[in-house]
């Protein structure tokens, strides 16, 4: 209970370095999903699209990719943006810049995976209708978004939930450095490791509460389906 | 239908990421001020053990008073962090292990390297102190009695210098690692120390470490004081010529503040509940 | 224009592995009603789905005035498919009229002209404004049938436009049909309503268990 109310007291007393972690944490996420996002809805338009055992190997292939533990996602990228790597010379490595890519990668399936799933459940209907009245395959995205818009906005809100609380990618590329790429997961973590666990206990409050509210707007969004 | 109307909905949603937005907004502004100092970080690659027992977030701002530099510390495992070096990844390495650090400078990888300072790594165990290693004339002797015991022993596994400090104890005991007693855990010090406390184990640390944690458990030092055991740091500045990338001025500014009459003064004042963690030792 | 509307030639058409139609050979003639009738399940949508080009792969070849409508053209241009139970885009009845104008390439003012002139001819005054998505089974196919013609085509397929309404709404799409099928514009349409069969069809064929039979007058 003390450990609780200690931790209660860190949010509610504005603990400067305790809300910079957490801004850090959502400035992060915010621009994942929005890296996942972004290629995310048209692969997954292609694959709506295609058809036969193609669709169904690429499908199995991107559920694959989701599966995979986020530190091995966090090594690929390491091994790409480290001073070996080819990517080395950008200096991404251990700053804002890698873990937002590995946290885009690490999303990039969820999202595809959410988005086509989604298409498929929608009215077949809209896509025979595009097709018959001569819709292009920019005009046959434009609609079928429009139609399943809450399925993209909740595999966004997934995306945004999945890469908040991860933490392999986090901590190893963003090397979870005070004041610069520690967010909550990496300093839960460390803080854990330390034995601090109110200051952990309040990151957690706080993770729980965004996920709580993903959920909130997630659900508002299955209900206006 | 749903509860809310469709428009009070999207009114809910469209509020929700706007804020979010506004919410992130004013360090998109901080970000662009990091960016442009960029030239002026120096990234130190260290050992848990320094980040963690605050030594470095008491000394460090100081270093970027003095000297405008920002450092960006990066706390992992001794081998880590040596790779870090090697991959050019960091600008300047602060580990404790000499035999790799020797190696990392034989192999070209650093341009210079000095001694800063040292700790000691103790035993720590349950206070029943079941393998009788108090009474232990050496560490060695203290390690050979803890495997004859069958005691637990929570190993680091990771290639720390904690680690190869400890196997390099069991090498010299003649005891062949490995049985169920012996758990590697994988983890930082402040973890391992954790675990043995609630496995009742016994497990090798740094003082430093253990100052930080110690009344959070009921272990205690069951060993001491074997020169065997003393844990020097070594600093090493990264060769510059691996890459465009190494901010060597920066890092050759670190090292030196690190071992000038300043650096080494405010380490040797830096305390942790009262307790002195960590004796300067540069020698000119 | 030949005489020939859809030729179709040795169609099999297989889903999931299983044979599901088959049809030897069939002629449907422009300008007039063509219906397919039979039982649920007897292929009647799915014919319909291939001459409109929204089903395949298939063996055998089915043409559009000439061209194999895999790669025809003109196919898209002047004919359109109306589902058994239409759906709308969750945007006011304009919009979706206005939508699929656009996608058809007509400029503002000849869709402004369009939407007009079908508007006095189908009287949708009362509708425009309506959400298109929240409509009733019958004004959502009078809808759909206006958006085909706004479109501009002269080949309509329609998989049972009068089934499952209320008797006044299938008197207003019988009404809407017989003037299409007037006013000239070629209709294919699958129907077991034989008091509509009986009213409006030229030509009928018969489906049974995936088989297309011959044509009857």
């Amino acid at each position: 209970m003390s450990a609780f109310s200690k931790a209660v007291a860190l949010i509610v007393g504005g603990d400067k370095s305790l809300w910079f972690v957490i801004n850090t944490s959502l400035r992060f996420s915010f621009w994942s999903t929005i890296f996942s996002v972004l290629p995310g809805l048209p692969l997954a338009f292609m694959l709506f699209l295609m058809k036969g055992r193609l669709r169904n190997i690429l499908a199995a292939i991107v559920n694959a990719i989701m599966a995979l533990p986020t530190v091995v996602i966090g090594l690929f990228v390491y091994s790409a943006i480290s001073n070996r790597g080819p990517l080395g010379s950008l200096k991404l490595l251990f700053a804002p810049g890698g873990v937002i890519i590995g946290q885009s990668l690490l999303a990039l399936p969820l999202v595809i995976a959410m988005t086509y799933t989604g298409f498929q459940k929608l009215d077949p209907r809209y896509h025979e209708t595009l097709t018959t009245l001569g819709a292009g395959l920019f005009s046959k995205m434009a609609a079928i978004m429009r139609e399943g818009r809450y399925v993209i906005l909740q595999a966004a809100l997934s995306a945004f939930g999945r890469v908040t609380g991860e933490v392999g990618v986090s901590m190893m590329l963003g090397g979870n450095i005070k004041g610069y790429t520690r967010t909550m997961t990496t300093s839960v973590a460390l803080e854990i490791s330390k034995g601090e666990f109110e200051y952990a206990l309040a990151l957690g409050l706080i993770l729980l509460i965004v996920a709580l509210l993903i959920n909130v707007l997630s659900h508002l969004g299955i209900r206006n389906d | 239908m749903s509860f809310l109307s469709n428009k009070k909905a999207k009114a809910i949603l469209a509020f929700a990421l706007i804020a979010a937005f506004v919410f992130t907004l004013p360090v998109y502004a901080t970000g662009t001020k990091e960016a442009k100092v960029q030239n002026k970080i120096v990234r130190l690659a260290t050992t848990t053990s320094t980040e963690n027992s605050g030594l470095l977030g008491y000394l460090l701002p100081i270093f970027t008073k003095d000297t405008g530099y920002e450092v960006h510390v990066v706390a992992v495992g001794t081998g880590a962090a040596l790779k870090l070096g090697e991959n050019a990844d960091a600008d300047v390495v602060l580990v404790h292990a000499r035999s790799e650090e020797d190696k990392f400078m034989a192999a070209g990888h650093g341009t210079e390297r000095r001694d800063v300072m040292y700790n000691d790594f103790i035993v720590l165990g349950p206070k029943t102190d079941p393998a009788g290693i108090a009474k232990a004339k050496n560490a060695v002797e203290a390690f050979a009695l803890i495997a004859k015991s069958g005691s637990w022993f929570v190993s680091r596994g990771d290639r720390s210098g904690t680690h190869v400090m400890e196997l390099d104890l069991w090498n010299k005991a003649g005891v062949s690692i490995g049985g169920s007693w012996y758990k590697e855990a994988g983890q930082g010090m402040e973890q391992v120390i954790l675990m043995s406390n609630s496995m009742g184990a016994y497990t090798l640390s740094d003082r430093g470490t253990w100052i930080a944690v110690s009344d959070k458990t009921d272990l205690a030092i069951l060993y001491q004081g074997d020169p065997v055991l003393f844990n020097p740091y070594g600093i090493i500045t990264v060769d510059p010529g691996k890459s465009e990338n190494i901010n060597y001025a920066g890092a050759k500014a670190l090292l030196d503040w690190m071992t000038s009459d300043k650096g080494q003064k405010l380490i040797a004042g830096f305390q942790l509940k009262d307790q002195v963690l960590f004796f300067p030792n540069y020698k000119k | 224009m030949t005489d020939t509307l859809f030729l179709v030639e040795e169609l099999r058409f297989s889903y999931n592995k299983s044979l599901t139609l088959s049809c030897d050979s069939l002629v449907i003639k422009p300008s007039l009603c063509t219906v397919f009738r039979g039982p649920n399940g007897s292929g009647k949508t799915t014919m319909l789905k291939i001459l409109n080009n929204l089903l395949g792969p298939f063996a055998g070849r089915v043409e559009f005035d000439g061209q194999a409508v895999q790669e025809s053209t003109e196919l898209r241009r002047r004919s359109m498919y109306v589902h058994q139970h239409p759906v709308m885009f969750a945007s006011t009845v304009e919009a979706n009229i206005r939508h699929a104008m656009r996608l058809k390439k007509f400029s503002k003012a000849e869709a402004d002209a369009r939407l007009a002139s079908i508007n006095r001819e189908f009287n949708l005054d009362a509708l425009l404004d309506k959400k298109a998505n929240r409509l009733s089974g019958g004004e959502t196919q009078r809808v759909a049938i206006a958006r085909a013609i706004a479109c501009g085509v002269d080949t309509l397929l329609f998989d049972e436009p009068t089934s499952s309404m209320d008797r006044e709404m299938d008197a207003i799409i019988k009404k809407m049909l017989l003037k299409l099928k007037n006013d000239g514009y070629s209709i294919i349409m699958a129907s077991h309503d034989d008091e509509l069969i009986d009213a409006i069809a030229d030509h009928v064929v018969s489906f049974e268990r995936g088989v297309c039979k011959g044509q009857e007058n």
